[in-house]
């Protein structure tokens, strides 16, 4: 048995969590760990902070947002639609003909653009772009619209979570899904020290939930780990985790990169990995305050920022391994 | 007849042309209510017979395949390679879900190794991942040559409109169930021969085959058409959802017979669009005229958006309207044909 907690992984990935409406993936990390923790509090922007006491406290942190759609204009032809615009790294090329919901009453919609027998061959031939697409709710007119959303509401996917093969799941938000649910199961656990998790709002909008002090003092904390996902053809899924030392424009602290390669190994689970291409929660965690000593650790991940992210079950065991490993000798 | 609880069940069946009988059986339940014979013919259409006076023989069509995929090769790496199954648009296909029908059904995703594509990508360079790790794994799961369709839900949208996939033409299959009700117990001096056709969307193969077996006087065929949407109002040839049946005018069709429908609407007070074709319809009407020593033919559509995606939208009222316009045709058909 691979230690996951699939049902809680499940849940996260079909609540609704874009960037700065987290709230529902809030409320579900909150009722999951709070038992375990001696406090669990939110930061103004949204960010929920857990805390075990403890000595020598390691700080833990992962984001809890996804990418999704902002409704900029209703217009009218033939129908009322809904102009869209992007709530942080959605992939306009993948989005067409996706299912959503929008705003608080999650109401149902799709992500379209007309039929492609009434397209030119220029228009067929050209991926389509945010500002083209639009999401059809099926209101005749725009007054059936404005009655059910309001421009500034956000819009999800809407996609179930599903076993893919044997080893791995897909579904919508995952990346976050996968790194939460991985941190919640370690606050369940006793490790005889201090564990601080945040779970970061906005990541996607420009790695902002990572930027504020959460209330913390960063001087107890003798490391830091960012928990994140990594599409690279070379972190094959079912492989294991990697700590790069290059994350962006941020160098990891080299020490405690090696003590998560470290503990990563011992399971036979680390990919070589040396730098990753985009940036993450480490470029302001490591620079808090006086600064942390901070590495990142990553679960390979495909598709990523679509309704269907792939993720493999055995990487995700890898991941909450290595961090046990870490959280019981370092 | 609920027509938006038989949509949901016509649709969940995926009957990818070459092979629709996952749609014919739940079909076949619907038609043995109404039709004393209901058989299956060499091409996999569903037929059902309801005998009247049989002074004439009146067929009423939809086809019932749906477009989707086919796995071509298995690569090493465990993915699948695929092809389309009548007209896909490939701008639908990264990032979405589908399902695989091999040794068991199978969870797919499609995907593409561009992260921001200048141009749409080609199917070619497509992949379904279905979490295999190698050929040997995946090989167990499935052959070259399983169909593989759009993995989606039937949705209610606002205003009475439905979302859902193969609405192209499980609504005008409802249609047409719909009309069998509506004509249930009356006396008709004409036999009411139902077609439910295959592979129209590779060639409207099913109907040739279909109608020549059937020899019908009169055929009444449903299909959909383009339903409005906002970047689609000033082309030609699409009708806004609610606007009730679309009356094709054209050689597709026969000329008089298609103004005896427009009358019937009129008649019958159902608000009806005309569509003009100059040539080929698109839809099986242009096969049956041809097929055996010919067919009278019309054809009634019913307005739909986003035609061959996994998200196509049709409105319940306009179906229902269809229907109610093809009940009373057939009506006006049938007593024509006793006079004959």
């Amino acid at each position: 048995m691979l230690n996951i907690n699939i049902e809680l992984i499940k849940k996260l990935s079909e609540a609704f969590g874009v960037s700065g409406r987290e709230n529902e993936v809030r409320d579900i990390l909150r009722a999951e760990i709070e038992p375990f923790c001696d406090s669990v509090r939110r930061d103004p922007l949204g960010s929920l902070i857990a805390e075990k006491k403890g000595a020598d406290p390691i700080l833990l942190m992962t984001a809890m947002d996804e990418p999704g759609f902002i409704v900029t204009n209703v217009k009218e032809g033939g129908g009322a639609f809904l102009d869209i615009a992007a709530v942080g790294a959605v992939k306009p090329h993948s989005v067409m003909s996706q299912t959503v919901v929008v705003g608080d009453k999650k109401l149902p919609g799709i992500i379209s653009l007309k039929a492609v027998h009434l397209t030119t061959k220029e228009e067929r031939e050209k991926p389509a772009a945010l500002k083209d697409l639009y999401i059809d709710i099926g209101a005749d007119k725009k007054s059936d619209a404005e009655e059910n959303v309001m421009i500034g509401d956000c819009a999800a996917f809407k996609s179930a979570f599903a076993e893919l093969g044997e080893n791995q799941i897909t579904g919508k938000a995952l990346m976050r899904s996968v790194c939460c649910a991985v941190l919640a199961e370690l606050l369940k656990r006793d490790f005889g020290r201090g564990v601080t998790c945040v779970f970061t709002a906005q990541k996607q909008t420009g790695l902002r939930g990572s930027k504020t002090r959460h209330g913390l003092d960063e001087t107890k904390f003798s490391a830091a780990v960012t928990l994140d996902c990594l599409e690279d053809e070379r972190a094959k899924l079912g492989e294991g985790v990697a700590a790069p030392s290059v994350i962006g424009e941020t160098c990891a602290d080299e020490s405690a990169v090696r003590m998560l390669r470290k503990s990563a190994e011992k399971s036979g689970k680390l990919i070589p990995f040396a730098k990753k291409n985009s940036a993450g929660d480490i470029s302001s965690v490591s620079v808090t305050g006086e600064g942390i000593r901070c590495a990142e650790l990553d679960i390979p991940i495909r598709n990523k920022n679509t309704a269907s992210e792939i993720v493999d079950k055995r990487d995700i065991a890898a991941a909450y391994e290595t961090l046990t490993d870490l959280l019981e000798t370092e | 007849m609920n027509i938006e609880d038989l949509l949901r069940r016509l649709t969940e069946p995926r009957g990818i042309s070459g092979n629709e009988s996952p749609v014919a059986e739940i079909a076949e339940e619907y038609l043995k209510k109404y039709c004393g014979e209901v058989r299956r013919d060499r091409m996999g259409n569903l037929l059902g017979i309801r005998r009247g006076g049989g002074k004439s023989k009146i067929m009423l069509e939809a086809h019932m395949d749906q477009v989707g995929l086919i796995v071509t090769e298995i690569e090493e790496s465990g993915s699948l390679k695929f092809a389309a199954v009548g007209g896909v648009d490939a701008r639908i296909l990264p990032g979405l879900r589908v399902r695989v029908y091999g040794s068991q059904t199978i969870t797919g995703v499609i995907a593409v190794d561009d992260e921001a594509p200048e141009k749409t990508p080609e199917i070619k360079n497509m992949k379904i991942y279905i979490g295999c790790g190698s050929r040997d794994e995946a090989e167990k799961l499935v052959r070259v040559g399983d169909f593989t369709a759009f993995d989606y839900e039937t949705e209610s949208l606002l205003c009475g409109n439905l979302c859902s996939g193969a609405l192209d033409n499980r609504a005008g299959m409802a249609a047409m169930l719909s009309v069998l009700e509506k004509l249930d117990g009356k006396q008709l001096g004409a036999d009411i021969y139902v077609l439910f056709s295959t592979q129209e969307e590779v060639g409207l193969r099913g109907s040739y085959t279909g109608a020549f077996s059937i020899k019908p006087d009169i055929a009444v065929v449903v299909d959909v058409t383009h339903g409005t949407t906002v970047d689609s109002e000033k082309d030609p040839g699409v009708f806004d959802l609610g606007c009730g049946p679309v009356i094709l005018r054209g050689p597709s069709v026969d000329y008089d017979l298609s103004l005896e429908l427009i009358e019937t609407a009129e008649a019958s007070g159902i608000p009806y669009k005309i569509e003009a074709a100059g040539g080929a319809s698109g839809t099986t009407a242009w096969a049956i005229q041809t097929a055996g020593e010919g067919v009278r033919t019309v054809l009634i559509s019913i307005p739909l958006r986003y035609m061959h995606t996994n998200v196509e939208v049709v409105k319940i009222t306009d179906i229902e309207a269809v229907a109610e316009l093809a009940a009373a045709a057939v009506e006006k058909f049938a007593k024509d044909g006793e006079s004959e």
